[in-house]
């Protein structure tokens, strides 16, 4: 039924790649050209040829991708061919070389293919690994029902709260101003969030009070708006403040775990499409040295 | 204080009006508390949340109530001043501040935010979620990376082709030269012009021609000429071909044996007969008899040697006599200073550079033990080597002094020869002088006989007598080949670690001096195989032959046309 | 003393409007009443600069009245001018309440505005949509007292009032308190009557606060205000006393009346219950009553044209002058290839003489039958469809014969004029069971399957025969390899037809078996209690026949069957069919070897329970009904949304998928996409018929789409909607590199959207049927998540889901 694209059609890639890396071999081995092996001899340019094909190829399937009504091929069979060709490349690419390195435009379009091909196998890594734990976190809702819940919370922390006593309505006042999702590259890379900590230091300030020790709270932290709470309920509130008090908390760690949840879910995504950012622009920039590596080749000849 | 509180009131999409009540205090509250001075009842808004004061001159003074704080132009602050048209928004009310107008001492617009603009600020206050939201892109990075890497890694470079002068100041510079496409180390005997890639790539786009290499290069021999073989292969054989820069200092000699056997597999066929030369591609497998150079004179006794294959038993005639096992005996041979042993080393001796031997030369070597004496009266006398005028000259000019000045005493002179002078005797008679004279002349030309015939030149030369007339004896002239293998390189030196006999074995058994002592292709192939040869000496064709050995045709000269 | 006229029009729709018209051009003696104070309220009740179509494009327009495709806007002032230049007698706020034949053949009718006419002939043009239900309390005519809502975005920072509880009530509220302070008053308690997905919306916003809400509370009046902020206040009777609320506008959303109950009121009847039946007029558009005629959507012709061609042409029958029907040349046209036929009366009186099925059905319904239908005379030999297609128009044999290859069973059955086939896709909107080749000189007469209906629903004979001849086929097919005529016959005398609602049994685990039931439509799951849990152990599609098992070996049910959706089964009696097999060795071992099978997948099933759930969990997503499902895999996808634009690429812009929506299961997502049901729900309700299901399945929107929105409305899924021709974008490579213009999958950006709304049409997925490689959006899944899949295939998906 669903195949992934390291199985699609029982790997046929994989082996074609594998047989391209043979025959190559082969002919390495077998070919000696008199003096040291290099990109002149003419295996060296046959590989080179090859690799340079190859190289355009791959790069074709960005277009490919958004091609939408060609029929050559599926997608699917297209990207499962561009990771195993793709990977195919490195050998080729060296045994064309005939690992002679040296600071000049050559070398350097080497790395640049070596860096294109490492982030694309982070891509490959991230496609799959990301999406089941993607699915996992959402637990079946979208990101849009889980923000659009937090904002219901909100609304109603803030008329729960307006009935316990203006400081703490205040407080959520400003936890709600505070309360930012997504952000910068960074921001959404590393989901981070404090709320556990913070939930936890509530939980145990509440059963401080009710047995009867009235500690002073904890250092102002992440979780200032609960500590502040905490405070509160430490201080004047009589019972039925204190039970709407519980709940609010309770409003407020459902909508913090909802927010992490939220913020793991931007990080996965981003995730998944950082690589691209690196790969995409590192393969146009190596589709420039390729072009100056094969002029400059025949321009001095 | 008198504040001006003007609401907006939107009727429906389009129409607006306003109602102004008037406000005294000195600041003006916000909050959602009944007794707030604008009372917002709405949640967002604290009871009592942030007071206003008016500082004179349109300024204002805004204070946050509340840890929440408020939005004044878009940001939250605790408290600021502001001047006027500053807007405070505050969940579904923005209160704009106004200058002073009419007698009031400040002023100030309640208008309601409707819900679709607050969804608008919403959104705009959201961070964005997404990756393509933020400021990172693949479009701008992919073309700065392609024109950076396609300027400085191609074009600059290329453009020091068209300017002159670029290049140079470019290797002074950090930027990129023309040495960033220097695919590989140049070869040592170039490095000095190694900065300078136009030295050898003249015209872009093609291959180093043979002009860049023959303006040093141009006595070098060029290998066949192509006006008189007609080989594609020979007329587009460049010196890239065989002689690749830019793979280490480690010389850029080809010495792939398929460069030569491409052609000589089948050259007869590839020149229609023009070339005699024998197909060959691999020493180990095909490669034809040595040819021999026989030493050898045409009519007019000019030393034309004959090249022919090389067999067993070949005979050759250098026209010396010569017994190599007589010389090399192992009891050693009698010589005026004792017995001596011979190797072949005694005579023959490297030349400077040890590839090929000196010749022999008769006084070094055979003088000692064979003297060319002739009279037994005088031992110590002997004739020059190699000059049979000269023999008969000195011969001659002996026996007529002995003569002439008597006391010779041989019985069979006439006694005018043996007996002795006294001081102050009359000379000669002019009968008695004939006489004398008449006796030398007999003798010399008997001790002539004696030396070419008998003792001395025949043991080694062929002689034959004088011609009718003439008293000078003829020697037959002697001659080795010298270079026996003419069109290979052979070099004793390479091989010192072989004894003589390892290749000349036949020396120490031949008699004659005709027996052809040089070895033949089976004694090389015992050590030496082709290219692909398995646990020999590889040898491919460069090892013995070279490839620049046109007689008369140099690269330079091929190369103009 | 009522006056009398000579017609009298009831409602000035298209219909009405034409008739009066004409009776106006001709001087007759006419009244038009109109419940409104506007002329055709259905139309006039379209949304602003909504785009009206003029579908169908071949039949010619006869009205003294123009009219053409354009904006509402356009036609119904064309329309006002028509009146007024034609001197037309309108009157307006004229709500007939009834209408009674005397004994003199003289109509009386009584309007509600206590006004009473008489007329000699009474023309009957109301529609289908009924009269909206008003507040019912002083000023409920007040100019901010309105009954629908064309754009919620119109109003804003407003006070509405919202009277009412239905679904339109609630869509209404939410969507004006988006920018509006909105108050829903509510006669009950709670909102039973809507549909739960409103229901939820309406509670969470009075929760909200963003609406407030009145229950148990009616209006007393609405008043206009001079003085004040607001221009009027509404008093409102509630559980505790009265209360005042201050408003700019009310909108009243009560519902309507359906008129079916005022026609039968006035006499005419109905052939049956289905609400979609029409009730039988003539060729002359008369009723049974005599004198009274039905034109347009109430007469059963819902385009603007048609019912505007009828009034026409009642108006010239009531006067006497015999006039061609509009369609005429067209039924002609269609029988040109019919040699030896004289006129199309005659030639219609022949087909309905030789095909008994369509004796029953009047003239007038039989024009509209042909009109839909094509007569093909196919050469011998050649194929009518193929097995396995997904076509389903209904053939009925006029002369000669065809042949039908049935499966198993070497010599093929003859059908001879007068039969039909083709029903048994029609019934169970699956892929043809068997190949029919036409045989010697035949001559048929094609009807597309939504005619076909409109005649079963609204025909009983029809429905009756048709049932009765299905019955038959099913069983034949099923048995007669082995059976012969005499026992299938006395099978089919024991068979009864069943109906079972989604998710109501057909037989239970451990029942005593008495019968076997073949699936005509819809579809079963089969599944059997395992520690206590439902283990769903396969999917039986129409077609095939459960329990049998029971019949076989064991007596009691061995598991459950379930209807997945809305399903029709053909029951067969217990009895019969043991004796059946007991007289047929041949059929017994043939079931047995069935038998054997599905025990053996049965008990592959149930290996892995995982499996099932997924079955199950399809089923709850509807997948019952489906034939071919979008599944995506979400272990795999990475949601680069490659589908959607891949969707939207090939379709104009438009996206008809969302992948984000829809429900999860064990990583199997079912997102929002059409699923081609069996008995697609969009083709319901479709006046120009302009959907369609390829012969491949592919349910499909065609070009004479009205823009209706029924298709919408009707689909259970959410998967159609309206959207308008964006224009042509500009080449990828242009956004790739330079990043210019729309990306792949962003609709371009159209200037002139805004200033003139083009034609709105429905779209939903094809399938890509027109598309070389089938389906974009998983050819486009870089990734294998996206497949899609029939039903059929469930088991083997469930397993290889393992």
């Amino acid at each position: 039924m669903h195949d992934s694209l390291l199985t699609h059609a029982k790997s046929r890639y994989l082996w074609i790649s594998l047989a391209l890396c043979v025959v190559s071999i082969i002919l390495y081995v077998w070919h000696d050209p008199g003096i040291a092996p290099n990109g002149g001899s003419w295996l060296g340019y046959t590989l080179g040829t090859v690799a340079a094909l190859l190289i355009v190829w791959l790069m074709l399937f960005g277009i490919r991708k958004r091609s939408y009504s060609t029929t050559i091929g599926t997608t699917l069979g297209w990207l499962s061919a561009h990771v195993y060709l793709g990977t195919a490349l490195i050998l080729i690419a060296l045994l064309h070389c005939g690992f002679q390195f040296g600071w000049n435009l050559h070398t350097l379009t080497l790395v640049l293919m070596l860096l294109v091909i490492f982030s694309g196998f982070f891509g490959v890594y991230t496609y799959l690994r990301y999406p089941t734990l993607m699915t996992r976190n959402r637990e079946s809702a979208t990101r849009d029902a889980m923000l659009e819940e937090i904002e219901e919370i909100d609304q109603n922390a803030l008329s729960l709260a307006d009935g316990i006593a203006p400081e703490i309505h205040g407080v959520v006042l400003r936890s709600i101003e505070n309360t930012r999702l997504g952000g910068g590259v960074w921001t959404q890379l590393r989901a981070r969030d404090g709320s556990d900590i913070a939930i936890s230091r509530v939980r145990a300030a509440i059963e401080k009070r009710e047995t009867q020790i009235g500690g002073p709270p904890p250092a102002m932290q992440a979780g200032q708006t609960m500590l502040v709470m905490v405070d509160f309920l430490a201080g004047q509130a009589d019972d039925k403040q204190s039970e709407a008090l519980r709940k609010l908390i309770d409003m407020l760690s459902r909508k913090r775990s909802l927010a992490s949840r939220v913020a793991r879910d931007i990080q996965y995504q981003a995730i998944m499409e950082i690589w691209l950012y690196i790969h995409v622009p590192l393969s146009v920039t190596l589709l420039a040295a390729l072009v100056g590596h094969i002029i400059s080749v025949f321009f001095y000849w | 204080m008198r504040w001006l509180i003007r609401r907006v009131l939107k009727k429906s999409t389009s129409s607006l009006s306003y109602e102004d009540d008037i406000h005294f205090g000195d600041v003006l509250t916000i909050g959602r508390a009944s007794d707030q001075a604008i009372f917002l009842p709405d949640l967002r808004a604290a009871l009592n949340h942030a007071s206003i004061s008016a500082l004179g001159n349109g300024k204002y003074r805004i204070e946050s109530l509340i840890v929440a704080g408020i939005r004044v132009n878009g940001e939250i602050t605790y408290s600021t001043t502001v001047g006027a048209g500053a807007v405070i928004e505050l969940g579904s009310t923005r209160l704009t501040l106004l200058d002073i107008r009419g007698d009031f001492d400040a002023a100030v617009e309640v208008s309601t935010i409707d819900k679709s603009e607050q969804a608008a600020i919403v959104s705009r206050r959201k961070k964005p979620t997404n990756l393509s939201q933020t400021w990172i892109s693949k479009r701008w990075p992919s073309w700065l990376g392609f024109f950076l890497v396609l300027g400085f890694g191609l074009l600059l470079p290329a453009t020091t082709h068209i300017v002159p002068g670029l290049n140079k100041i470019l290797r002074y510079s950090p930027l990129p030269s023309t040495a960033f496409w220097n695919p590989g180390e140049i070869d040592s005997a170039h490095q000095f012009f190694a900065k300078d890639c136009t030295r050898c790539h003249q015209h872009p786009f093609l291959m180093v021609r043979d002009k860049a290499c023959t303006t040093c290069h141009k006595n070098t021999k060029a290998h066949a000429d192509p006006a008189k073989f007609n080989i594609p292969a020979l007329g587009d054989a460049r010196c890239g071909t065989c002689h690749q820069d830019h793979n280490g200092k480690r010389g850029m000699v080809s010495t792939d044996q398929r460069l030569c056997a491409d052609c000589h597999a089948d050259l007869k066929e590839r020149t229609q007969g023009a070339s005699a030369i024998v197909d060959v591609s691999d020493f180990g497998s095909a490669h034809p008899q040595f040819h021999v150079n026989l030493p050898g004179w045409s009519a007019d006794d000019q030393f034309t040697p004959k090249s022919m294959p090389w067999s067993s038993g070949l005979k050759e005639n250098s026209g010396l006599k010569f017994n190599h096992e007589k010389h090399l005996d192992s009891k050693g041979l009698n010589t005026p200073d004792g017995r001596k042993f011979l190797s072949c080393a005694n005579c023959h001796e490297p030349e400077a550079g040890g590839a090929a031997m000196k010749p022999i030369a008769f006084e070094g070597m055979c003088h000692e033990c064979h003297k060319l004496g002739f009279d037994t009266l005088a031992p110590d006398r002997e004739v020059p080597h190699a000059n049979a005028a000269a023999v008969t000259y000195t011969l001659n000019e002996f026996y007529s002094q002995r003569g002439l000045e008597g006391g010779y005493s041989d019985a069979r002179a006439p006694t005018i020869v043996q007996q002795r002078r006294r001081p102050g005797s009359p000379p000669l008679s002019r009968q008695e002088q004939v006489e004398a004279l008449a006796w030398a002349r007999d003798r010399a030309q008997e001790a002539a006989k004696t030396l070419f015939t008998g003792k001395a030149c025949v043991t080694c030369h062929s002689v034959s007598p004088p011609a009718a007339g003439k008293d000078i004896w003829r020697v037959a002239p002697v001659r080795v080949s010298g270079i026996w293998y003419a069109k290979a390189r052979f070099s004793h030196a390479k091989h010192q670690t072989n004894d003589c006999v390892d290749c000349h074995a036949g020396a120490a058994k031949s008699e004659a001096s005709n027996d052809l002592l040089i070895p033949g292709i089976e004694n090389c192939k015992e050590c030496h195989a082709g290219a692909y040869a398995k646990g020999m000496v590889a040898s491919t064709c460069i090892a013995c032959h070279g490839y620049h050995v046109s007689p008369e045709l140099t690269l330079d000269k091929r190369s103009q046309k | 003393m009522a006056e009398r006229f000579k017609i009298a029009i009831v409602g000035s729709g298209p219909g009405g409007l034409s008739a009066a018209a004409r009776a106006a051009e001709r001087n007759e003696s006419h009244v038009l009443l109109e419940a409104e104070p506007h002329l055709s309220n259905t139309i006039f009740q379209y949304q602003k600069g909504k785009f009206v179509m003029d579908e169908p494009g071949i039949l010619p327009l006869r009205s003294p009245i123009p009219f053409e495709a354009g904006l509402r806007e356009t036609i119904l002032g064309a329309w006002d001018d028509a009146t007024t230049r034609l001197k037309v007698n309108v009157r307006h706020q004229h709500e007939v309440s009834a209408i009674k034949r005397r004994d003199d053949g003289i109509f009386e009718i009584k309007c509600k505005n206590g006004q009473s006419i008489e007329a000699e002939a009474v023309v009957l043009g109301i529609g289908l949509q009924g009269n909206l239900r008003k507040l019912g309390v002083a000023g409920e005519d007040l100019p901010f007292v309105q009954y629908q809502l064309d754009d919620p975005e119109a109003y804003e920072g407003e006070t509405i009032v919202v009277v009412g509880a239905g679904d339109a009530a609630i869509e209404n509220a939410v969507a004006l308190a988006k920018q509006n302070n909105v108050v829903i008053v509510n006669r009950k308690d709670e909102f039973g009557r809507a549909k739960k997905g409103n229901e939820a919306a309406i509670l969470k916003a009075i929760e909200d606060g963003t609406i407030e809400c009145y229950y148990n509370s009616a209006p007393e009046k609405v008043e206009a205000l001079s003085a004040g902020r607001k221009p009027g206040r509404m008093i409102l009777n509630t559980a505790n006393g009265r209360a005042q609320i201050l408003l700019d506008r009310v909108i009243a959303r009560l519902g309507a009346t359906a008129p079916r109950g005022f026609v039968e009121g006035c006499g005419v009847v109905f052939p049956n219950k289905d609400p979609a039946s029409v009730p039988a007029i003539s060729a002359q558009y008369e009723s049974n009553v005599k004198g009274l005629y039905i034109v347009g959507a109430l007469g059963g012709y819902p385009l603007i044209k048609q019912a505007m061609n009828q009034g026409y042409e009642v108006v010239e029958y009531i006067t006497g002058t015999a006039v061609e029907p509009a369609d005429a040349p067209l039924l002609k046209a269609k029988f040109t290839n019919l040699k030896g036929i004289g006129s199309v009366d005659q030639a219609l009186a022949q087909i309905q003489k030789n095909v008994p099925v369509l004796s029953h059905i009047t003239p007038l319904q039989m024009r509209e039958f042909m009109l839909d239908s094509d007569i093909r005379t196919p050469a011998e030999g050649e194929v009518i469809f193929e097995r396995n297609d997904y076509t389903n128009s209904f053939y009925s044999i006029v002369e000669g014969e065809v042949r039908i290859a049935v499966e198993g069973r070497p010599a093929p059955v003859i059908l001879r004029r007068g039969d039909f086939f083709g029903e048994m896709s029609l019934i169970s909107g699956r892929r043809r069971s068997a190949t029919v080749t036409a045989g010697a000189n035949c001559i048929m007469v094609e009807t597309p399957r939504r005619s076909m209906n409109k005649l079963i629903n609204s025909v009983e004979a029809v429905k009756a025969e048709i049932d009765r001849v299905f019955i038959i086929r099913a069983i034949q097919s099923r048995f007669a390899s082995e059976a012969n005529a005499a026992q299938l016959a006395e099978m089919a005398s024991h068979a009864t037809l069943q109906r079972f609602k989604a998710g109501e049994y057909v037989f239970k685990e451990g029942d005593e078996g008495d019968s076997l039931h073949l699936v005509r439509i819809g579809s079963l799951t089969i599944s059997r209690l395992i520690g206590g849990k439902d283990i769903v152990l396969t999917y039986v599609a129409a077609g095939n026949y459960v329990g049998e098992m029971a019949l076989m070996g064991e007596s009691s049910r061995s598991a459950s069957a379930r209807a997945a959706i809305a399903t029709e089964t053909i029951r067969l009696d217990g009895k019969a069919f043991k004796q059946l097999i007991s007289r047929i060795p041949a059929l017994k071992l043939r079931l047995q070897k069935e038998f054997k099978e599905r025990t053996a997948a049965n008990l592959a099933m149930q290996a892995m329970p995982g499996g099932g759930d997924i079955i199950s969990f399809l089923m709850a997503q509807g997948a019952g009904e489906a034939t071919d499902i979008l599944l995506i895999d979400e272990s795999l996808c990475v949601r680069c949304d490659n589908c959607e634009k891949a969707c939207a690429e090939t379709h104009g812009g438009t996206s008809r998928l969302d992948r984000e929506a829809g429900p999860t299961f064990a990583n199997v997502h079912v997102p929002t996409s059409c699923r081609h049901c069996e008995h697609p729900h969009c083709m319901k309700d479709c006046p120009p018929d302009a959907l369609r299901r390829a012969p491949n399945g592919e349910v499909f929107i065609t070009d004479n789409c009205i823009g209706c929105g029924n298709c919408e409305r009707n689909c259970p899924y959410g998967v159609i909607h309206m959207a308008s021709k964006p224009p042509k974008k500009p080449g990828l490579l242009q956004w790739l590199l330079l990043g210019r213009g729309p990306g792949p999958g962003e609709a371009p950006y159209d200037p002139k959207a805004t200033k003139d709304p083009k034609a709105k049409k429905a779209v939903k997925c094809d399938m890509c049927k027109d598309q070389a490689g089938g389906a974009a959006c998983v050819r486009a899944c870089p990734t294998g998540a996206a497949i899609r899949i029939s039903p059929e295939e469930f088991p083997t998906y469930a397993q290889s889901r393992r």
